[in-house]
């Protein structure tokens, strides 16, 4: 049942990213939360809608350029997070397997765009106004099933690839209490490699994609200077909330 | 503001622009949906004459590009213009003037602005611990507001203008206000980068070096931009994949 959810909501969310109404809830921070809701822990959703975000977010869909289907990527990690541990790493490893799908998506795009020029008709035919009505109606419709089924693969394929991951016995395993899975209570537990490695494999996309926004909005000191105040504005927001 | 000039089958016309991207394509890009979107006007400008429909409708299978918000100013102003019987080759010529500003704008305005501004600010309200609904209102609401007052907007000044949109585009001053969103943009990013080290700094179990090796990856970013994350997004995923299926991971 949850694959079937999953699937049509994969159908719409590719739809959106570029097809009929671009509203954006195919952007992984509302996709994961969709996607976690439907899985019954859109917390989760949430957490890793939002680390892929961070991770996609210089990609647009200008012209015909190929970007990752960070909707994909979000369902896919939605999927695989109530799997894992909630905890950095589990978070993290969900995020990843995401990212993965997010990729693949990106490159089903040009074969769907080569089906849409095949689709549309040229001029001189007796009824071209049927013809045009049939064709856009057939690539919506193709677009809905490609996203259906990149859906289901990629739930299909998170049980596959975290059973292993998943505490023996159930679903994640023991996570502390915290936001977005990220504990609070510092000092607790030890630095697992595991816990380092899928930190700082994301910390660098992570990174240079803020990098790369902030680029974009200006390169002036005065960005730079937002920048630092408002690294100081968020960390402290923490702390003090 | 005077109301727009009724155009029959505008109404139906804005609504198909919502699909303008549905069959995107290399060759014609927005060609076929803007075909598609005006549709309802052509059927009814030439209704009982079915050679000028297929003339009409011919001329509309070809390639046109623009922002798919900005793209309804076009097809108001060209509904306008074909209600009103304007030569072919004018159409023709219009939408190709209207190409190159409706994209960049548009990108600019939205892609490069508001997307990334409410986006950024949905995921701060998350790292600092909203509800996912608040967290994800926070985006959808303020985008969508803009979102469809571009699109009205531009469908609305299209009718009314018709070729004359071309007013209507320039005193609106999009590329100023596009300005306006962006120099918010290093602000709220530097709160979610603040945010987001914070969470992990105070985390179980977290080493400095991911905070450190993200903040010099900003610097590695602002530097090369796009051309670097491509590779290393492709680089992090495999490492990821391999590191789960040996066991590794988590």
């Amino acid at each position: 049942m949850e694959i079937l959810l999953l699937s049509v909501l994969g159908g719409i969310l590719a739809l959106d990213a570029t097809g009929l109404g671009q509203t954006m809830i195919s952007r992984p921070l509302v996709a994961g939360t969709l996607a976690g809701a439907a899985v019954g822990d859109p917390l989760a959703g949430l957490a890793v809608g939002a680390a892929l975000e961070l991770l996609v977010l210089p990609e647009v869909p200008v012209g015909g350029g190929r970007v990752p289907e960070g909707w994909l990527g979000a369902l896919a990690a939605a999927a695989a997070a109530p799997l894992l541990p909630a905890t950095v790493a589990g978070r993290g490893t969900a995020v990843l397997f995401g990212l993965v799908w997010a990729l693949v998506g990106g490159l089903s795009l040009p074969l769907l765009r080569r089906w849409n020029s095949r689709l549309l008709p040229d001029p001189g035919q007796p009824r071209p106004d049927l013809a045009l009505d049939r064709s856009h109606r057939v690539a919506l419709g193709l677009d809905f099933l490609r996203g259906a089924s990149l859906a289901a693969l990629a739930v299909l394929s998170a049980g596959a690839v975290t059973v292993g991951g998943a505490g023996v016995g159930g679903r994640g395993g023991p996570g502390v209490p915290g936001v977005l899975g990220i504990p609070g209570e510092p000092g607790s537990g030890a630095l697992t490699l595991s816990t380092l490695v899928v930190a700082l494999l994301l910390a660098a996309s992570a990174g240079v994609s803020a990098g790369a926004v902030l680029a974009r909005s200006g390169r002036t000191p005065r960005a730079g200077f937002l920048f630092l105040v408002g690294a100081g504005g968020g960390a402290m927001a923490v702390f003090l909330l | 503001m005077s109301r727009p000039t009724k155009v029959p089958g505008a109404g139906r016309t804005f609504l198909r622009s919502l699909a303008i991207q549905g069959s995107w394509n290399e060759r014609t890009m927005l060609g076929g949906g803007f075909g598609f979107s005006l549709l309802p006007i052509l059927r009814r400008r030439f209704a009982g004459d079915p050679e000028a429909l297929r003339e009409a409708v011919d001329r509309h299978l070809g390639h046109f590009n623009a922002h798919p918000y900005l793209a309804s100013l076009a097809l108001g102003a060209v509904g306008r213009m074909e209600a009103e019987g304007a030569a072919p080759e004018d159409v023709r010529r219009f939408k190709k003037a209207l190409r190159s500003p409706l994209g960049a704008l548009g990108d600019r305005l939205v892609w490069a602005g508001v997307l990334p501004l409410t986006l950024l600010l949905g995921v701060l309200a998350a790292l600092l611990g909203a509800s996912p609904l608040a967290a994800t209102l926070l985006f959808l609401v303020p985008y969508n507001a803009v979102h469809l007052v571009l699109r009205i907007w531009g469908f609305r000044a299209g009718l009314r203008s018709g070729r004359e949109v071309v007013v209507d585009l320039r005193n609106a001053r999009l590329g100023e206000r596009a300005e306006r969103v962006r120099r918010w943009l290093p602000l709220v990013l530097g709160a979610v980068g603040g945010a987001a080290a914070a969470r992990l700094l105070i985390a179980d179990a977290v080493s400095w070096a991911p905070v450190v090796l993200g903040g010099l990856a900003v610097g590695a970013g602002y530097l090369w931009g796009r051309p670097l994350l491509r590779p290393l997004l492709g680089g992090t995923a495999l490492a990821g994949i391999v590191l789960i299926l040996l066991g590794a991971l988590p």
